[in-house]
C-alpha cells in the first residue's frame, strides 16, 4: 500500500523540514510532531517496521488536512497530503486508526440515504432528473449544511440561462471524499464504484466542491474506477459566463480565499479571481494567496480528528480580513465557507468588531444579479 | 606598604618605571583631590602587567588601571557617585609605555596595537600608510585606546561604524587570576556569546585591556559636502535621518539651530561663508568612491527638499569641515556650559525640544546642534550662555529632562555582573568599586 | 533523567501551564530527540531516529510561563532545552540529559514595528519565513535570509549566531539585535536594551545556545523594503583572483547584499541549479537540467566512497573538466534605487579591473530565483547512502587563502570537499565548505564523519580562523571551544555559573557542563 511512497517517505525522512512553516496544522499547534517531514518520518518508521502500528505513533497521521501547502515548497515530487491519507489506509487495516474516525465507513454508508431525503426535502422536486445531458452535484457538505446554498445556486444558474441543468438524483450524494481522507480504502473503492454507476446516467457532471471534482478525477482513477461523465468544476463552469453575466449591482469589497482543492488541487487560481472581477470594484488579496494559501482546516476530515486544530485554523486565516476591516469574504467551496463562516461567528461573538460574512461565488453572483 | 609594593613592582618593571612621589600620583586625580592610589606603575606588557598583579595580590592590594590626565565625567556614560576608595594600597597601572602598533595588515585592513596608544598617535601611523579609523569626533583620539574601549561611550561615534567600540575586533587582556587572554580575531564568529564584550565596556572590572584589534578604512578618496537650510531643527534633523533610512552611508552629518550656525560657521570673516538666516541647517559629507559620493550626495539632495531644505550651496559645509578637521567643535571638553547628550535616533528631536523648553525655563540661552548621527543614534550638543546662576540652572535642568527622555545609564543585569565580577575577581582587586551601577 | 527527578515532573509543570501544553507522549518525545545534525542523519538512515529523547515536552505561551517552568526545572534539577524548529545542524538542541524541552513556537507574535527607528519586535518562536512576510507585506525588510528562513526562527538565529545570504549589506544576526528579553537560568525575566554601562549583555546573550538562559523576545533593526535588487554574475579564472575582487570592492565601501564566490566544483554546481519539478509555486517554477547534476553527485560519491568504485575513473575526468571550468562570483546589490545603481556601476569597474568576465544579470538572477535550493539536495545524498555536511569558518583577508587550502586538505583526505565563499566583509570572509562522504556501515560512516570535522577544524583553527561563523558550537564542535576562546573560556564558564546557578539550562553544549 506504501510501496510507492517509498522513495518520498526517505526524501522526507532526511529532507531539513523545508516546508514547515506552511503547513498550517503544525503552525495551529507549534508542535514539531506534526510538522510535514515528522508525518512523513513517522509513516517511514511505520513502514520500514521500526515503530509498531498503533495509536501512540499513527495519530500523528491524522494532523494533516491534505491541504498540499507544503507541496508548494517541496522541490522533489513529494506530496504529503496523499501519502499521509495513503498512511491512513496502512493505519485502518492493521488496526490501528483514529479513534474518532472508527466504523467511519459504517456511518458513511448509513448517511448517504439520509442525505438523499434531505435533499428530496428541500430542494424542488421537478429540478431532479435521473437522467439528464447536465446534472448539478453540490456536494455533501451543501446538502447536509446549506441547502439555501443550492437552492441559489439553481437560481444563479436560472439567471444565466443555465436551466438546463438537472440536480443529480440518487444516493451517492457524496463522491467518498471523506472516506478516502479517513484512510477506508475499501469502502473508498466500493463507494467510487457505485457513484459511476450512477452517474452514466449523466454525460456531464457540474460538482459545487471542488474536493469533489479532484477525487472524482484523480483519486477514482488510482483505484481503478473510470468515469464516463465529464467532470466539471462549478467554478470553471461560471468562468463560461464572464461578460454575460446580468450585474444588476455590485458587491461590496471583498476578500478572496483560495480553497486547497481548487487551487493547489485543481490548479484554478485565476478563475474564481475573473468571476469575482466581474462583480466587485475592489478584490483584496490574503498575503498568503494562491499557491501559498492556509487551508480553513476543513480538509483531511480534520475537523473530526483534531475539531480545535481545525477551528483555530480557520480563525487564523481570518486574521487579515479583520485586521483590514474588510466585512466580506468570498471563497468558492463549500466546506471553505462553511468553516471559515462559523469561525467568523465565533470571532465576532469572543472579539466583537465588524462581523464577517463568507460567500460562496454563487452567492455573490446571486447579490449581484439578483 | 607602599614602600615594599613599591620595591616588589620594580622587580617586574624596573625601578625607573614606579613611582610614589606625590607628583605622579597627582597626575591621575582631578586638582585638589587625593590620588586614587599608592603606587603608579608604568609596565610594558601585558605580561608584566600581570606580574605586578601578582604582587598586588600577594600584599592585599588593589589595582586601577588609569591614565594621566583629569578623570573627567563625561555625561550619559557613567553615574554619579563614583566609589569611595578602598582603605587597602592601590597600585595604579598606567600603560603610557605600551604605544606600539604591533602589527597593520593591510590586506584585512586591520590595525593591532597596545592599550596606551592614543587615538592621535594610531592616527598618524595610520594616515602615512593612507589608512584612517574613521570620521570619529577629535576627542575619541585624544584618549588611549585602552581607555576608550574600557567604557561604552556613544557619545564617540561615526557615521558609518557606530560608536567607536564597534570598531574593535579582538583585545588581549590581563584577567583577575593573572591570565592573559587574546580573543580570537575574526570579521564574525558563532562560537557562543562574544566574550569580547565582556572586556569592552567593563572598566577594568573584569580585566585589564593591553592590547586592541581596530577596524581601520582607506581615506576616502573623494569627499562631497553640501548644506541645506530648514525652518526648524526637527525638520532638518528628519532629513538627516531620512538619508540613514533610506539607506545612505553617509560620513558624516550635523544640524545646527541658527544660534550655532551663526556661531559656529558664521564667524569666518573673510574666510567664513554666509549662513543664511534660516532655523536649522544641515551639513552634510559623503566620502567615499567619486561616483559612489556623488550619488549619495543626491539622495541626500532629494531627501534634503523633499522635506522643505534649501540648497545653500557647499560653502557652510567647506567650513563645518575644515573647523572639524582642526578641532572638534561644538562644546568643548572641558568647557562646564557645554553638555553632549546622547540618544537614540527616535528621541534626538523630544531631546532637542526638552533642552530648548529647560533652558528658556531656566532663563538660560542656549545654541544646540545635533552631531555624530549614526544608524543607531547620534548626540545633542548644547551650549549654555546668559549669566552664571542661570545657566547652572539650566544645566541641572535639561540633564534632568534628558534624563526622562533617555533615561538614567544603567545595567540590566546589575546583579549578574556583580556576581561575574566576583566569580572572577573573588578578591575585588581589579578596579574594585568599577561596574558598580544602579539597576534599570 | 533519574526516575526519582521524573516522577511527578508532570504536576509540577502543570503549576506553570496548561495541561494540554504539556506532553511525554511517545511520539512528542520521538519527534524533539534531535535537530538536523547530519551526524543524526547518518543514524536515521541506520533506523536511529530518537537519539537523545527529552522526558517531558513543553509549549508556553507566555514569558511568565517560560519563568515558571525555568522555575519547576531549577527546584527539580532538571535540564531545560529551548526549543525553536530545530533545523540546527550541531546538536544544538539534542536533549542528552533529557529533561524539559521547551518549544518556543507557541511565542510567535509580532509585537511592534517602529517605522522610524527602523526596528521591529517580535517573539522569539516565529518562524523565519512568516516574520519576513509579516514585514514585507507592511513595505520592509528584516534583511536576514539563512538559507534556513523556512525551518527556522528568530530565537534560533539569535541563539546561534546565524547569518543571512544578504550579511554584507544588512550583518548578520548580532548585527541587527537591539534588544532582548531573556529568561535567564535562575528564572528570573531580563529585558537588555542599548545600555551604556556594564558589558553588552545583547552580545552575551546572543550565540549563547540555550546555555545561558531563554531568549523569549527580541527588537531587531529591519530596513525599508529594497526599491531594486541589481543582480549580476562574474566569471574569475581561480578562487584567488575572485576574492581579491572581492576584497577591494568592500574595502572601496561597496555594500553589495549577496556576495558569493564558487570555486570550480560548486560553481559547476551552482550552475546546474535545481532539481526535480518544483510544482505549485507560482511564478518561480524553473527546473533545471538534473542529468548533469546526477552525473556530478554520483561521480561524488564514487570518490566519495570507495565501495561505489567502478565510477571514479568517470568521476575525475569529470572533475578534471569542471576544475578548468573556472570560478562564479555572484553579486547583488539591494535598496534605494539611485544608491544601488551607483554601487553597482563603481563595483563592475572595480570587478573588471579585477581581471573578472562579466557574465551579465542571468546566473546573479537565477541565483536569486533559486537561493534556497541547495538544502532541497540534501535529501538526495543521504538516500543514495553518503552524508553531506558543511563547515563554516571564517578569517581575516590575509589568512583566507591559507585556511581555504588547508581546510580543504584536512578534509580532502577524508571526503569530496568543495567550498564557496560567502559573508564577505572588509576585513575578511567566512567559507563555507561542503562535504560528502560515506560508508555503508554506520560506525565506519561517523568515524570517517568526525575525522572530516575534526581535521577541518583544526586546519581552520591553525590558519587563524573561527570554529563557527554562523551555525553554532552545539555538540558538534563542543570540543573545539577551549580551543578557539584559549583562556577565554574561563569568563563563558564564569557567565554560565552566574547566569544558569542550577546548571539546568542545555547542558553539554558550548563546551560546557
Amino acid at each position: 500500500m506504501l510501496k510507492p511512497f517509498d522513495r518520498q517517505l526517505q526524501y522526507c525522512a532526511y529532507c531539513p523540514k523545508l516546508c514547515r512553516c506552511a503547513c498550517p496544522v503544525s503552525n495551529a499547534e507549534a508542535r514539531e510532531t506534526i510538522i510535514p517531514q515528522q508525518k512523513m518520518q513517522f509513516l517511514h518508521l511505520l513502514h520500514r517496521g521500526q515503530l509498531s502500528w498503533h495509536h501512540d505513533f499513527t495519530q500523528v497521521l491524522y494532523a494533516c488536512a491534505a491541504c498540499r501547502a507544503c507541496t508548494s515548497y517541496c522541490k522533489h515530487p513529494v506530496d504529503v497530503g496523499p501519502a499521509l491519507l495513503a498512511g491512513r489506509a496502512a493505519a485502518v487495516a492493521a488496526g490501528a486508526g483514529h479513534p474518532s474516525l472508527e466504523d467511519f465507513d459504517f456511518t458513511f454508508r448509513y448517511r448517504l440515504p439520509k442525505l438523499r431525503e434531505a435533499a428530496r426535502a428541500q430542494l424542488p422536486k421537478a429540478r431532479f432528473s435521473d437522467e439528464a445531458e447536465g446534472a448539478i452535484y453540490p456536494g455533501c457538505e451543501a446538502i447536509a449544511t446549506a441547502p439555501g446554498d443550492v437552492l441559489r445556486t439553481l437560481a444563479v444558474l436560472d439567471r444565466l440561462g443555465a436551466d438546463y441543468l438537472r440536480l443529480f438524483d440518487g444516493d451517492e450524494l457524496c463522491a467518498g471524499y471523506p472516506l478516502w481522507a479517513a484512510g477506508y480504502s475499501d469502502a473508498f473503492r466500493a463507494h467510487a464504484e457505485r457513484v459511476a454507476r450512477a452517474f452514466r446516467r449523466y454525460r456531464k457532471i457540474v460538482c459545487g466542491c471542488p474536493a469533489c471534482v479532484h477525487v472524482l478525477r484523480r483519486r477514482y482513477a488510482e483505484v481503478g474506477v473510470r468515469l464516463e461523465t465529464e467532470i466539471v468544476d462549478l467554478t470553471e463552469f461560471l468562468e463560461g459566463f464572464i461578460g454575460l453575466i446580468p450585474v444588476m449591482q455590485q458587491v461590496p469589497e471583498l476578500f478572496f480565499h483560495d480553497p486547497c482543492y481548487l487551487g493547489r488541487f485543481l490548479g484554478n487560481f485565476d478563475g474564481p479571481r475573473r468571476v469575482l472581477d466581474a462583480l466587485t470594484p475592489r478584490r483584496y488579496e490574503f498575503s498568503w494567496n494562491r499557491g501559498d494559501s492556509a487551508c480553513c482546516g476543513g480538509g483531511g476530515v480534520l475537523p473530526r480528528t483534531a475539531p480545535l486544530t481545525a477551528a483555530a485554523m480557520a480563525e487564523a486565516r481570518l486574521s487579515e480580513v479583520v485586521e483590514a476591516g474588510v466585512s466580506l469574504l468570498a471563497t468558492a467551496c463549500p466546506t471553505c465557507k462553511r468553516r471559515l463562516g462559523e469561525a467568523a461567528a465565533r470571532l465576532h461573538a469572543r472579539d466583537g468588531g465588524t462581523a464577517i460574512e463568507v460567500l460562496g461565488l454563487i452567492d455573490v453572483l446571486d447579490r449581484a444579479t439578483s | 606598604m607602599s614602600e615594599l609594593l613599591q620595591r616588589l613592582v620594580a622587580t617586574v618593571v624596573g625601578p625607573q618605571h614606579v613611582s610614589t612621589a606625590a607628583a605622579d600620583l597627582a597626575d591621575y586625580a582631578p586638582a585638589g583631590t587625593p590620588p586614587p592610589g599608592d603606587v603608579v606603575v608604568w609596565p610594558a606588557s601585558a605580561g608584566e602587567i600581570a606580574q605586578v598583579l601578582e604582587v598586588a595580590k600577594g600584599n592585599g592590594a588593589a589595582l586601577l588601571a588609569v591614565r594621566r590626565g583629569t578623570r573627567r565625567r563625561a555625561v550619559g556614560s557613567t553615574r554619579p557617585g563614583s566609589a569611595p576608595r578602598p582603605a587597602r594600597p592601590t597600585v595604579l597601572v598606567d600603560q603610557r609605555r605600551m604605544t606600539s602598533v604591533l602589527h597593520l595588515d593591510e590586506t584585512s585592513l586591520v590595525a593591532h596595537a597596545q592599550a596606551g596608544i592614543t587615538g592621535r598617535a594610531l592616527e598618524e601611523v595610520l594616515g602615512r600608510r593612507g589608512l584612517t579609523l574613521g570620521y570619529f569626533p577629535l576627542e575619541a583620539f585624544a584618549l588611549p585606546l585602552g581607555a576608550l574601549l574600557a567604557r561604552r561611550r556613544p557619545e564617540l561615534a561615526a557615521a558609518r561604524v557606530g560608536p567607536i567600540h564597534g570598531a574593535c575586533l579582538g583585545v588581549s587582556a590581563v584577567l583577575a587570576d593573572g591570565l592573559v587572554v587574546h580573543s580570537r580575531v575574526a570579521p564574525r564568529h558563532a562560537a557562543g556569546p562574544d566574550l569580547l564584550q565582556l572586556l569592552l565596556g567593563c572598566e577594568g572590572g573584569l580585566g585589564i585591556i593591553t592590547a586592541a584589534v581596530l577596524r581601520v578604512r582607506r581615506i576616502p578618496e573623494s569627499r562631497t559636502l553640501s548644506a541645506f537650510a530648514y525652518p526648524t531643527v526637527p525638520g532638518a534633523l528628519e532629513a538627516g535621518v531620512e538619508c540613514l533610512r533610506r539607506g545612505a552611508r553617509l560620513a558624516a552629518l550635523r544640524v545646527y539651530d541658527a544660534a550655532d550656525a551663526a556661531r559656529c560657521l558664521g564667524d569666518g570673516g573673510a574666510e567664513g561663508p554666509d549662513v543664511p538666516a534660516a532655523g536649522a541647517l544641515l551639513v552634510c559629507c559623503c566620502a567615499g568612491p567619486t561616483e559612489l559620493a556623488a550619488a549619495e550626495a543626491r539622495v541626500l539632495a532629494d531627501a534634503a527638499k523633499a522635506f522643505g531644505g534649501s540648497d545653500v550651496g557647499a560653502a557652510p559645509a567647506e567650513h563645518w569641515w575644515r573647523r572639524r578637521t582642526d578641532s572638534e567643535e561644538g562644546p568643548a571638553a572641558k568647557d562646564p556650559d557645554a553638555l553632549v547628550l546622547p540618544a537614540p535616533l527616535p528621541a534626538l528631536a523630544p531631546l532637542h525640544a526638552a533642552v530648548v523648553s529647560a533652558s528658556t525655563a531656566a532663563h538660560a540661552r542656549c545654541r544646540v546642534s545635533i552631531a555624530r548621527l549614526h544608524r543607531g543614534g547620534g548626540c545633542v550638543l548644547v551650549t549654555l550662555e546668559g549669566d552664571k546662576r542661570s545657566r547652572e540652572r539650566a544645566h541641572d535642568r535639561i540633564l534632568e529632562a534628558a534624563a526622562t527622555i533617555v533615561g538614567e545609564p544603567c545595567d540590566p543585569l546589575r546583579e549578574a555582573t556583580a556576581a561575574l565580577r566576583a566569580v572572577l575577581d573573588p578578591g575585588d582587586i581589579m578596579s574594585p568599586g568599577s561596574l558598580a551601577v544602579a539597576p534599570c | 533523567m533519574p526516575p526519582a527527578a521524573k516522577a511527578g515532573l508532570v504536576d509540577a509543570l502543570a503549576q506553570a501551564l496548561d495541561r494540554t501544553r504539556i506532553s511525554s507522549a511517545a511520539c512528542d518525545r520521538t519527534a524533539y530527540a534531535r535537530d538536523l545534525w547530519p551526524r543524526g542523519l547518518i543514524g536515521v538512515a541506520h533506523g536511529d531516529v530518537a537519539p537523545s529523547p527529552p522526558d517531558v515536552v513543553v509549549w508556553p505561551e507566555t514569558t511568565a510561563e517560560v519563568a515558571a517552568i525555568v522555575k519547576v526545572a531549577v527546584a527539580r534539577g532538571v535540564p531545560v532545552v529551548p526549543f525553536g524548529a530545530g533545523s540546527g545542524v550541531t546538536g544544538a538542541t539534542w536533549p542528552t540529559h533529557g529533561g524539559i524541552m521547551l518549544d518556543l513556537k507557541r511565542m510567535n507574535r509580532f509585537v511592534a514595528l517602529d517605522g522610524d527607528a527602523l526596528t521591529a519586535t517580535f517573539e522569539c518562536g516565529i518562524v523565519g519565513e512568516h516574520l519576513e512576510h509579516e514585514l514585507v507585506r507592511r513595505g520592509y525588510t528584516m534583511g536576514h535570509f539563512p538559507s534556513s528562513i523556512f525551518c527556522s526562527t528568530l530565537g534560533g538565529w539569535l541563539a546561534a549566531r546565524s547569518a543571512g545570504q544578504a550579511s554584507t549589506r544588512y550583518g548578520k544576526i548580532e548585527d541587527m539585535v537591539q534588544g532582548l528579553e531573556v529568561v535567564t537560568g535562575s528564572g528570573q525575566v531580563v529585558r537588555t536594551g542599548t545600555s551604556t554601562v556594564g558589558p553588552d549583555w545583547n552580545q552575551i546573550f546572543v550565540g549563547s545556545e540555550g546555555t545561558l538562559g531563554v531568549i523569549t523576545e527580541a527588537t531587531v533593526r529591519i530596513a525599508r523594503a529594497p526599491e531594486v535588487q541589481l543582480m549580476r554574475g562574474w566569471e574569475f579564472a581561480r578562487p584567488s583572483a575572485g576574492l581579491e575582487a572581492i576584497r577591494r570592492l568592500l574595502q572601496r565601501g561597496l555594500r553589495p547584499a549577496f556576495v558569493r564566490l564558487y570555486d570550480e566544483i560548486d560553481t559547476f554546481i551552482a550552475h546546474l541549479g535545481t532539481s526535480g519539478p518544483w510544482r505549485g509555486r507560482a511564478g518561480r517554477r524553473a527546473p533545471g537540467p538534473d542529468g548533469a547534476l546526477d552525473e556530478l553527485r554520483r561521480a561524488a560519491l564514487s570518490l566519495a566512497i570507495p565501495h561505489v568504485g567502478p565510477l571514479a575513473r568517470a568521476a575525475l575526468g569529470l572533475f578534471d573538466r569542471v576544475s578548468r571550468s573556472g570560478c562564479l562570483l555572484v553579486l547583488g546589490y539591494e535598496g534605494d534605487r539611485a544608491l544601488c545603481t551607483a554601487e553597482e556601476q563603481v563595483g563592475n569597474a572595480e570587478l573588471v579591473r579585477a581581471g573578472g568576465r562579466d557574465l551579465g544579470p542571468a546566473p546573479g538572477l537565477r541565483w536569486l530565483e533559486h537561493r534556497y535550493d541547495i538544502s532541497y539536495k540534501q535529501s538526495k545524498v543521504f538516500h543514495d547512502g553518503a552524508f553531506v555536511d558543511t563547515m563554516e569558518v571564517a578569517t581575516t583577508w590575509e589568512h583566507l587563502l591559507e585556511m581555504y587550502e588547508a581546510v580543504k586538505r584536512a578534509v580532502g583526505r577524508h571526503a569530496m570537499v568543495m567550498a564557496h565563499f560567502s559573508h564577505a566583509y572588509p576585513e575578511g570572509c567566512s567559507i563555507y565548505f561542503t562535504f560528502v562522504g560515506g560508508s555503508s556501515s554506520r560506525r565506519e560512516a561517523e568515524r570517517i564523519y568526525d575525522a572530516c570535522w575534526r581535521d577541518g577544524l583544526h586546519a581552520a583553527l591553525g590558519a587563524s580562523g573561527t570554529v563557527s561563523h554562523h551555525h553554532g558550537i552545539g555538540l558538534s564542535k563542543a570540543g573545539f571551544m577551549q580551543e578557539h576562546h584559549g583562556e577565554l573560556m574561563a569568563m563563558l564558564r564564569a557567565l554560565k555559573r552566574v547566569l544558569d546557578p542550577a546548571g539546568i539550562m542545555n547542558p553539554g553544549k558550548l563546551g560546557l557542563p
